[in-house]
């Protein structure tokens, strides 16, 4: 216990006043002759001791007026038992939501003000960590007060949800690293829904119950609140809001030439419809277009809209609605595409042949280029016109380019023409094919160690390295497919066993169905295009690999087309450092190696089939051009993140087709909001950015000619829409990525109250629906509770206890005798 | 002393007139107004009885024999004169007065401070101011009694004898009904025995010995004292036939305990015999002791038909006797005498 006041507790001594009075008063008595002396020595002896109990009493109830009334007036501090800090040095641990919910209404006003609030009530020597929720593997920074408010003034609410079990851990973990033996964990937040993960409640009740042992382990336990800022929201009618749920381009792949469709999707969160509100279509944040729409109440719109580029490179497209309402914020959303241009694709014949469709690649090549298989034909047909004149004709319509362009080679020259484009040559680029299928060829192409240069091996595996820098294979089989020597390569998914024939009945295929997302349009499982292929023969493949996933199988159950992802080495040491200071832009944690888009590793499918008509129908059925088309589009073009979530590092590689030297490399970065960094990076490493916490499109591109991303998008931007809703021309070597809130964190719901009660209990946090009972508990545990009003009430009831006992339990009413006989004479 | 001192013209006047008539029959030496227990010649017939040899042939009921052809008696009721002793209780405890023992003085000043006393009981009753030898204890309340109860029974032909004691007794006047006799009487009341303990079981059992004949006893004390041997007395004395008027007299500093201080109690019928106390503390307690003790004394007169009044000195004496008289010609008395019931009954005649 401790004084305000502490000088007025002498005060005590007083005391000693009524102490003195009574024993004066104990010597002061007068004398008196009396006669019925008899009755008071029988009082007097059966009720001594009665009598001293009552004057020691009464003496107690005197001295104690004087010691209340004395403490009182020194003001004690109080506390429970666990010890507080008072004057000694506090570190606090802020840890602030600052997801996009935190927005809506005045949750960010209260939150900072409540926060503002508690600081100023931290003494001078207080230090305080400030940790948003968004940057939780960013490094503690240890601050004082006055940084705090800084911090917290800058605060921006526009992140991903939180999650509590995370923050609390790294709430600990800031702890730990405090320097001061108090600390204190203030945990402010909407407590969304989302902040929960309420589908595996019990393990994350687990991993509460861990952090609280880990609380535990401090001496003195750190004190843990909960500030709840959406206790007091307002109305609904307030909290109503529209938003962008979602926008995407609805294609594997984004195809320089080629119309886009984007489809987004537009929900009215509230009870009142929306009418007349102004949807507009933006292409790296230009409007290009404007649409209005109408949605009912709790309703959805989805909205379409086609955009066509001419040439490849990085874009944002995005859909913004004009709209006051609860969260401004999830009125916009962007979605980052890659423009590309056509994918090459080198087609390794095993079985050549100058006789039509009799190569073992004629099928295939017709799938993939129908267009140019068709310009050919007429060609063949009208010899008259020149190559120029198709050319240009077959450009002129959008609709009828091919997205593939393919190149037919044997084995052999296979071998040179990769070791060409896998070398040194920087004009290389333009050659490197994006797919490899290899169609019945008998043995893997290696290089000799002689002609690859490497002394310390026989061979080099080219296309083991062409698959780890990025590249895809496509491999079909066929009657001159060695299995053994197959096998032996280690990149295939499946491991080539024996051929087997259809006995009774050919092999049927069975519908994928939404298995394979790709392939969804194919066909049901009622009614399927894979329906009439027939299999007469077909390679028996052992999936012995975790990595290997199957993507047709018989209705026997046999795989028919299996992938797998080649993994590339860890790419954590590849991180790009400041230009300007070497320091590492990206912070990825330790514990987590898998960074989001870091695997460039390449992509293999195999087929167990042919891609002739020699042991099955399946290149004459009409599922086959969209079946190798979807395929080849979503291998090429789905090999890069290009939209993640705000906090996610990023992975940028150099664009094999423009640089990817072994020189080091100068990348520029425009952020969202404007701001120009610039980076540089090892020869042939991707740049690892990490600091996406702020929400829209980054552009990331080579800034060794002096020229960044941000002059040529803006140069390409100039171009106007034109009647085609073309938007012009993409600088190549520009890559864009959207940092973008998921919609659910749009959903104002809170969680539920028994889930959040049992979190507070077990971690035995206290909850406070406003920063004026945080405050007050906090100054009240680190200094303790002020109970002179208490000690005033006991002043008050021992003063009347005195009177009372005195007068009321002594002296009763005089002249009882009168009515105490056995009646009046009269 | 005189009954001039005593009393004023006008309080003997009063007291002249009351008259105190055994209930019971008593065995007198005169004739007189008290039913005797012997067959007399007085107007008031009693009964027939059968001639036997040797009766007065006047006494003979000749129209009964006329009637019933049988002789018969005519006995008469005899009335005689009463015989009563007044025992006087002279012990220390009777001569407490509280302040105003100390206050009063034989001269005119006491008049204020008895009125200021009279003045704090309920219903408080305008008195006139007492006679000059009052000072306010309980023992001169007592010698005042017993001088108006002499003087009432003289003038009505009985005797009074006198009896004083303390744990013993001190003085005995024999009954006589002489006029001059009251002289004898109030001098012996003036003597003073302060200092012994009140012993009123072993006082009544010697003045049993010292009443042969029926009679009247009239008890005045404070009745402090050994209750059971009290009651023992009073049955012996009920024995002997004697008709028992128990006056207990208290003072209202007894009765009410007003005190507030701490005192020194020392005790007036023991030497060196003293008690500090909190007033306060146990004036509730010492209340209960009283009630309770009053209480047997009541119960162990009603017991054995004895008359009990409890007056506290701050009544009018004169009233007091009067309103006794009234009460007890109307019936057995017990209880005690308040100011309401004297100022109902003030100027009653007798």
């Amino acid at each position: 216990m401790t004084f305000v006041n502490a000088v007025m507790a002498l005060g005590a001594v007083a005391f000693v006043v009524p102490l003195a009075i009574h024993l004066l008063f104990r010597s002061r008595y007068r004398t008196m002759d009396w006669g019925a002396m008899f009755l008071l020595q029988d009082v007097v002896r059966a009720n001594r001791r009665r009598m001293q109990w009552h004057q020691w009493i009464l003496l107690a109830l005197r001295c104690a007026i004087p010691i209340l009334l004395a403490l009182a007036m020194a003001r004690p501090l109080i506390s429970s038992v666990q010890s507080m800090a008072g004057k000694q040095p506090v570190s606090l641990v802020l840890m602030i939501d600052d997801s996009r919910s935190m927005s809506a209404g005045a949750r960010s006003t209260r939150a900072i003000e409540g926060v503002l609030d508690l600081l100023d009530s931290m003494s001078r020597g207080d230090e305080v960590i400030v940790m948003p929720t968004s940057q939780l593997s960013a490094p503690v920074s240890i601050g004082s007060v006055i940084d705090a408010k800084s911090l917290v003034k800058e605060l921006r609410f526009d992140a991903s949800a939180m999650d509590l079990t995370a923050t609390l851990q790294s709430a600990v973990a800031a702890c730990r690293r405090a320097t001061n033996p108090y600390c204190r964990i203030v945990v402010v937040s909407d407590f969304q829904e989302n902040v929960l993960a309420v589908n595996e409640s019990a393990s994350m009740l687990a991993v509460i119950d861990s952090i609280g042992e880990r609380l535990d382990q401090f001496d003195p336990r750190p004190q843990l609140d909960f500030l709840d800022v959406s206790a007091s929201d307002e109305d609904a009618n307030v909290m109503a809001n529209v938003l962008v749920e979602s926008i995407e381009a609805d294609v594997p792949a984004v195809m320089a030439g080629h119309d886009v469709p984007i489809v987004a999707t537009i929900r009215n969160d509230s009870d009142r419809p929306v009418t007349n509100l102004r949807a507009n279509w933006l292409v790296d944040g230009r409007v290009f277009e404007t649409e209005t729409v109408e949605i009912q109440p709790r309703g959805t719109v989805s909205l379409n809209w086609r955009v066509r580029f001419d040439t490849p490179g990085g874009v944002s497209v995005g859909l913004a609605i004009e709209h006051t309402d609860a969260i401004p914020a999830d009125n916009r959303r962007l979605h980052a595409i890659k423009v590309q241009r056509p994918i090459r694709v080198w087609l390794v014949d095993g079985e050549p042949s100058s006789e039509p469709l009799q190569s073992e690649t004629d099928f295939l090549k017709v799938a993939l280029s129908p267009f140019a298989f068709r310009s050919a034909e007429v060609g063949n047909r009208m010899p008259t016109r020149s190559p120029r004149q198709r050319s240009s004709e077959r450009f002129d319509d959008a609709t009828q380019r091919d997205v593939v362009s393919t190149k037919v080679m044997t084995s052999k020259s296979f071998v040179k023409e990769l070791a060409n484009v896998m070398g040194n040559d920087d004009n290389a680029g333009e050659d490197h094919p994006d797919l490899i299928v290899f169609a019945n060829v008998a043995r893997p192409p290696q290089m000799s160690a002689q002609k690859s240069g490497n002394p310390n091996s026989e061979s080099d595996d080219l296309v083991t390295r062409y698959l780890t820098t990025g590249g895809h294979v496509m491999f079909f089989d066929g009657d001159l497919v060695d299995g053994a020597a197959w096998n032996e390569s280690g990149w295939l998914p499946g491991k080539l066993e024996e051929m087997v024939d259809a006995e009774g009945g050919p092999f049927r295929i069975e519908s994928p169905g939404a298995r394979v997302a790709v392939w969804e349009e194919l066909g049901s499982d009622e009614e399927s295009l894979f329906d009439s292929v027939e299999i007469l023969r077909r390679r028996s493949l052992t999936i012995d690999s975790k990595s290997t996933s199957v993507l047709l199988k018989s209705q026997a159950g046999e795989p028919l087309v299996t992938t797998r992802r080649i993994e590339r080495p860890d790419i954590t040491g590849s991180i790009g450092g400041d230009a300007t200071g070497g320091k590492p832009n990206a912070v990825i944690d330790e514990s987590n190696s898998q960074v989001p888009g870091g695997h460039r590793g390449g992509r293999v499918v195999q087929f167990a089939l042919p891609c002739d008509t020699a042991w099955s129908n399946l290149p004459l059925r009409p599922v086959f051009l969209p079946m190798v088309q979807q395929l080849v589009l979503e291998m090429a073009g789905g090999d890069e993140q290009a939209n993640v979530l705000p906090g996610t590092a990023m992975v940028i590689y150099p664009d094999r087709h423009i640089g990817g030297g072994k020189d080091d490399q100068v990348w520029q970065v425009i952020r969202p909001d404007g701001a120009s960094q610039t980076y540089v990076t090892s020869g042939g490493n991707p740049l690892v950015y990490g600091d996406t916490h702020r929400v829209g499109a980054y552009r990331f591109g080579p800034a060794e000619d002096g020229l960044g991303p941000d002059e040529r998008a803006l140069n390409a931007e100039d171009v106007s829409a034109d009647e085609e809703r073309s938007s012009g021309e993409l600088d190549p070597s520009v890559q864009v990525r959207v940092v973008e809130v998921p919609a659910s964190e749009s959903v104002l719901r809170r969680a539920s109250p028994e889930i959040l009660a049992e979190c507070d209990q077990r971690l035995r946090a206290n909850r406070y629906g406003d920063a004026e009972g945080l405050v007050a508990a906090a100054q009240r545990e680190r200094f303790g509770t002020e109970i002179w009003r208490p000690l005033l009430w006991a002043l008050l009831a021992v003063m009347i206890g005195e009177v009372l006992w005195q007068q009321l339990k002594v002296t009763k009413p005089a002249n009882r005798f009168a009515g105490a006989g056995t009646g009046v004479a009269s | 002393m005189r009954l001039a001192d005593l009393f004023r013209a006008r309080d003997v006047s009063r007291i002249e007139s009351l008259r105190l008539v055994a209930r019971g029959a008593v065995e007198g030496l005169a004739a007189g107004r008290h039913r005797s227990p012997n067959k007399g010649s007085s107007v008031e017939f009693k009964e027939h009885r059968p001639y036997v040899p040797g009766d007065e042939l006047r006494n003979i009921d000749w129209k009964a024999f006329g009637k019933s052809d049988r002789l018969y008696i005519r006995e008469f009721e005899e009335e005689t004169n009463l015989r009563c002793m007044l025992l006087v209780d002279q012990s220390g405890s009777m001569a407490y007065g509280g302040d105003r023992a100390v206050a009063l003085t034989p001269d005119a000043s006491h008049s204020e401070s008895s009125r200021k006393s009279t003045a704090t009981s309920p219903g408080s009753v305008t008195h006139e101011p007492p006679p000059s030898w009052w000072k306010g204890t309980k023992q001169e309340y007592a010698c005042g009694l017993a001088a108006a109860l002499s003087y009432l029974l003289l003038s009505n032909q009985d005797s009074v004898g006198l009896m004083t004691f303390d744990s013993r007794v001190r003085d005995y006047v024999p009954p006589r009904m002489l006029p001059s006799h009251l002289n004898l009487v109030l001098t012996t009341l003036a003597n003073k025995y302060r200092g012994g303990e009140t012993d009123l079981g072993t006082v009544l059992r010697q003045a049993t010995v010292k009443l042969p004949r029926r009679g009247l006893v009239v008890l005045i004390s404070d009745g402090f004292g050994d209750v059971e041997s009290l009651g023992r007395s009073l049955t012996l004395l009920r024995a002997e036939r004697q008709d028992v008027i128990f006056l207990q007299i208290l003072d209202p500093d007894e009765v009410n305990f007003p005190f507030r201080e701490r005192i020194e109690f020392r005790n007036l019928e023991a030497a060196n015999e003293t008690e500090i106390i909190d007033s306060r503390v146990v004036r509730d307690r010492y209340l209960e002791s009283l009630k309770r003790h009053n209480a047997m004394i009541a119960a162990a007169c009603r017991r054995n038909r004895v008359d009990h009044l409890m007056i506290t000195t701050d009544m009018p004496l004169v009233d007091c006797l009067a309103r006794f008289i009234a009460i007890r010609q109307a019936g057995p008395v017990s209880g005690a005498v308040s100011a309401e019931s004297l100022q109902s009954k003030r100027g009653t005649p007798q």
